[in-house]
């Protein structure tokens, strides 16, 4: 897709995305991608093959905990929700990349002035 | 044979099962989730106007191939839980093993006054890694690096406080049949604290402990914060437990022999000597503790008393050189 963000720098904040979109409520992993999708307007082009591994990465970290429901009327899903840690952590790496998005911002203003 | 009607899902289904090592819990778990999705991307696919069969080759195409989806979910998956038996079978060993070891860490704090050295590197060094590596579920943080470079550097740091500027773990040590002998024999000496014949820790065995409590720090760092968390407070709390009546018995202790102190200072000042231990047995009345042991020699006095905890080993007092622990 035209606008979807670069793989690398996608990578790059991989992890806080996942966890900042498991905030507000429980998902299963096509959720995740479709809301990612939505929010991301197009940007976020996770696969599925690559969101499996990174969530599994944040379940063994004990940042997420996973779950099987069964809503009335659909299927057995796996859903994922964020643990007090991962929260602690959500917030240490917005720090790190606001940090970033600073300090590129700064140098992208002096460039600007030059 | 993944049952799934969609010939081309249920393909990968099975390349996938073959891929993460066949058959079992975990993979099981893992298709399972897989399908899950799989379905409800082309459930999504099909209502944006796709056809059935390309929304399934396109939801199967966004997987990739499953060897390598296997691959890259081998290393991050949580580890299989044992089966029910043998989950309950596990705790139990682990909880045998950690209680065992406590009681160690319970028999060398009471062989020396007030030390809690010993204690921590029994524990955390012997009771620690078997309690952890039984224990069924722990899912590890796998980073190589971070766990070698801990376990390196808390390996010297150990070695190095444990070996520092002394030659013995045990200072004092006299055994129960000299306590005994002392007190029985006719124009009995007061009790001291002596030199153990060989020291019962050699450099080695603290070197190895200290390596083993290394071992037992690193596995709890290992461990994700909310495990690690509730490892190191349990295991600070189980110490605790395991120090305070020991350190109970200490200050009960020294407040007799305080009190001892203050009645023999005093008839000293009367007789011009320290009291026999018959006048001991008639004239002191105990403040606190019972079935102590006082014996003297013409300059000095001591107080014996074996801990209530721990029979085999007791505490004393000595005019001279004021507290010590008998193992």
């Amino acid at each position: 897709m035209a606008n979807a963000f670069p793989p690398e720098l996608v990578r790059g904040c991989a992890e806080l995305v996942l966890l900042t979109i498991l905030i507000p409520r429980p998902m299963y992993g096509y959720e995740i991608l479709t809301t990612l999708e939505e929010r991301g307007n197009g940007g976020f082009q996770f696969k599925q093959g690559t969101l499996y591994p990174l969530l599994y990465r944040l379940e063994r970290e004990g940042w997420i905990e996973a779950q099987w429901v069964e809503p009335e009327g659909a299927k057995r899903r796996k859903t994922y929700r964020i643990t007090r840690d991962g929260r602690r952590a959500q917030r240490a790496k917005a720090a790190e990349w606001r940090r970033l998005q600073e300090a590129v911002e700064a140098l992208l203003q002096e460039a600007g002035r030059g | 044979m993944a049952d799934h009607p969609h010939p081309r899902a249920a393909t990968f289904l099975d390349a996938l099962e073959s891929a993460l090592g066949g058959p079992g819990r975990r993979s099981a778990e893992v298709l399972a989730e897989v399908e899950s999705d799989l379905e409800a991307a082309v459930a999504n696919l099909v209502a944006a106007g796709e056809l059935e069969d390309a929304a399934w080759t396109r939801a199967l195409e966004d997987l990739g191939d499953p060897q390598v989806l296997a691959a890259a979910m081998r290393g991050p998956l949580p580890p299989e839980l044992p089966d029910r038996w043998m989950l309950h079978a596990r705790r139990a060993a682990a909880i045998l093993t950690g209680g065992w070891f406590a009681l160690i860490a319970c028999a060398v704090r009471s062989w020396d006054w007030g030390d809690r050295f010993g204690t921590f590197f029994f524990f955390v060094g012997l009771g620690l890694p078997p309690t952890l590596l039984l224990w069924p579920g722990i899912v590890w943080r796998w980073n190589a690096l971070y766990s070698t470079a801990n376990a390196v550097a808390l390996v010297v740091l150990g070695a190095f406080l444990l070996n520092a500027g002394s030659h013995s773990a045990v200072t004092h040590e006299l055994g129960a049949v000299a306590v005994e002998e002392a007190l029985l024999v006719e124009g009995a000496t007061a009790l001291e604290p002596q030199e153990p014949d060989e020291p019962l820790l050699e450099r080695e065995h603290i070197a190895a402990l200290a390596a083993l409590a290394a071992a037992g720090l690193v596995l709890s760092l290992v461990q994700q914060r909310a495990q690690r968390r509730r490892i190191v407070l349990g295991a600070a709390g189980l110490m605790l437990l395991l120090d305070l009546p020991f350190t109970i018995e200490e200050q009960l202790f020294a407040r007799e022999a305080r009190a001892v102190e203050a009645w023999a200072e005093d008839a000293r000042e009367r007789t011009g000597s320290w009291p026999s231990q018959e006048q001991f047995a008639a004239e002191y009345q105990p403040l606190l503790l019972s079935k102590l042991r006082y014996s003297t020699r013409s300059d000095t006095w001591s107080l014996y008393w074996a801990r209530a905890l721990q029979g085999t080993a007791g505490v004393g007092y000595h005019s001279d050189r004021g507290f010590w622990g008998n193992d």
